[in-house]
């Protein structure tokens, strides 16, 4: 996956918010809003997200550095991978969902009532393990992505080729 | 106040919950009931309690919409990095406040990353760092701990002061409360004789009083009893003296101040005591400006800049090396740069001779006063110059004021002749 994007600094205006009243000690309502612009493209960004205006400056330059990012580089941006990695993984999950009901429902079908108590007992405990494998997938992804982008895409690309391998 | 319509109410009944209704009347409008109810929220889900969410929620709802501070309703405030805690009787730290002096620890950082490569005996030389009036210990923890995370190899002497008990205690608190969570390293123990010296203390002190102020002042390192300092002859010097004094006239605290904070926030902090005022007064004609008479008529002063002229006094018996004080409002910065230009010594300790009537004439090592705008993280590039017409002779002198135009004026800054910025 493609590293987070960065802003240079001098590409970055923020503008002044001007708070109601005199400020200082008159006042006690602290105004931690932060709004920034970036000046090539002009997009503007409004974060009152935290309590503090030094933390929501920090996270005012990753919002708007993704927002950029995603205006200039389009498909190819940080934002769109993402966002299409956790799209295939959710449509995979549910294609799988999918045809495991659906193999529970033909089996229903063919069972007598006898045998159907068990089934259901074993589908269950199918049932389990599938979240759990799911489960852990799901967290490797996250530890992936906040540390070393590379290995997540090569992991990408394999899951990608087994997927396809199973297809075939 | 305009009265809320109750359209308001429903709406914000119907996204945000019955919480919202509590809030509401002293959030005005829904973007910062929002904003607050999402505080609330995760302040409760951070704090682990035996009662349930809801009613712990609904609680402190209660208490805000009763017009309670949202940082006493909490218990604290950020802080640029930190987090301040806040107890009704000590003031609340204002995002001001932070911005100036995250821009004044950038200004010492890059004065003294600069100067480090002429001598490594800077080093060894503990930075003397003084707040007075500091009440929840605010600017000087903020001041540790940007500097020691900047400067690993700085010693660190820093200093607070304050009259009231309960803002000693709550400074103290903050200093562990911060330690606690690692935002900022140990100072270093006594007996320890390991590089960084650094020390961070608070004490209670009137600074109207000399004979309680005077023992802080005289001696601005405790570990200053070292060799090296007592060689190089320079040890022994106030780097920075700090203070956001309580600047608010009677009549402005009744006028211009917001209900909550006349309701809820400690007057101490806020309006200079009057007997305090007439019996400075009385002092400040005496002996401030007994030398030279004419000021009397040139100088402008009103009462509730009784602390600056205290402050001042002290600038001009200790000679720190750079002051910086929060003021109320533009005028209020000019008053003092006022007092400062108007005092003979003063002003040759901080603006020097002025034979260049134009600021940008003078070298770099001339002195500075400047007046800081509200705001200057983030807006450093704005700059314009402003004559203010005092001084012995009458003359109009040239001052820098920093940041937005559109900022109220915030504090007046001084840095004395000889010493440099590097910017």
């Amino acid at each position: 996956m493609p590293p987070r994007p960065k802003l240079p600094e001098d590409e970055l205006e923020e503008v002044y918010l001007k708070g109601s009243g005199p400020g200082g000690q008159k006042i006690n309502k602290t105004n931690s809003a932060v709004q920034l612009r970036h000046i090539p493209t002009n997009i503007v960004i409004k974060c009152q997200e935290t309590r503090s205006r030094t933390q929501n400056r920090k996270l005012a330059r990753e919002i708007l550095a993704a927002k950029v990012d995603l205006f200039l580089n389009g498909d190819k941006s940080r934002l769109a991978i993402v966002g299409n990695v956790k799209k295939k993984k959710a449509d995979s999950k549910a294609k799988k969902a999918r045809r495991k009901y659906k193999k529970l429902e033909e089996e229903k079908a063919k069972g007598g009532v006898g045998q159907q108590l068990v089934e259901g007992a074993e589908g269950a405990e199918v049932e389990g393990e599938d979240e759990g494998e799911e489960l852990e997938g799901y967290e490797e992804e996250e530890v992936q992505e906040g540390k070393e982008a590379e290995n997540g895409e090569k992991a990408e690309k394999h899951g990608g080729n087994n997927a396809d391998g199973g297809r075939q | 106040m305009p009265r809320i319509k109750p359209q308001l109410f429903w709406q914000g009944r119907k996204k945000l919950g019955l919480n919202a209704a509590k809030l509401l009347p002293v959030c005005r409008t829904l973007e910062s009931t929002a904003n607050e109810l999402r505080w609330i929220k995760q302040h409760v889900a951070e704090t682990p309690s035996i009662i349930p969410f809801g009613a712990r929620v609904w609680k402190l709802c209660d208490r805000r919409g009763k017009g309670l501070p949202l940082a006493y309703v909490l218990g604290n405030q950020p802080f640029g990095d930190l987090e301040i805690k806040c107890r009704p009787g000590v003031l609340i730290p204002r995002t001001e406040t932070e911005s100036y002096t995250i821009h004044l620890s950038n200004i010492l950082r890059r004065s003294l990353s600069s100067s480090k490569s002429e001598s490594d005996q800077h080093q060894h030389q503990p930075l003397n760092i003084i707040d007075l009036c500091t009440g929840t210990g605010c600017i000087p923890l903020l001041i540790y701990s940007q500097l020691s995370r900047s400067l690993p190899f700085q010693s660190l002497n820093v200093v607070g002061v304050d009259i009231s008990q309960k803002a000693i205690n709550l400074s103290r608190q903050n200093l562990h409360h911060n330690l606690r969570a690692h935002r900022f390293p140990r100072p270093s123990s006594p007996g320890d004789k390991s590089h960084p010296q650094r020390s961070l203390h608070f004490h209670k002190a009137d600074i109207f009083s000399p004979t309680s102020l005077d023992p802080i002042l005289s001696t601005p390192s405790l570990s200053s009893t070292s060799s090296s300092s007592s060689s190089t002859g320079t040890g022994g010097e106030w780097d920075l003296l700090t203070s956001n004094p309580p600047y608010i006239s009677p009549s402005g605290f009744a006028l211009s101040t917001s209900r909550s904070v006349r309701n809820w926030e400690p007057k101490l902090a806020l309006v200079p005591p009057v007997e305090r005022v007439d019996l400075h007064q009385k002092h400040f004609y005496d002996h401030y400006y007994a030398d030279n008479e004419i000021l009397l008529q040139t100088v402008e002063y009103q009462e509730e800049d009784v602390f600056y002229a205290r402050l001042l006094e002290i600038a001009r018996t200790y000679r720190p090396k750079r002051v910086l004080m929060e003021v109320g409002d533009m005028e209020q910065a000019k008053r003092v740069v006022g007092m400062v230009l108007g005092d003979g010594k003063l002003r040759g300790f901080y603006f020097g001779s002025g034979e260049g009537t134009d600021g940008k004439e003078k070298g770099a090592g001339a002195g500075a006063v400047q007046i800081w705008r509200d705001d200057l993280v983030g807006f450093e590039g704005y700059e314009e110059t402003l004559e203010v017409g005092v001084g012995v002779d009458g003359q109009k002198q040239t001052i820098v004021v920093k940041g937005h135009p559109e900022g109220h004026g915030r504090s007046v800054y001084l840095r004395r002749v000889g010493v440099v910025d590097d910017v």
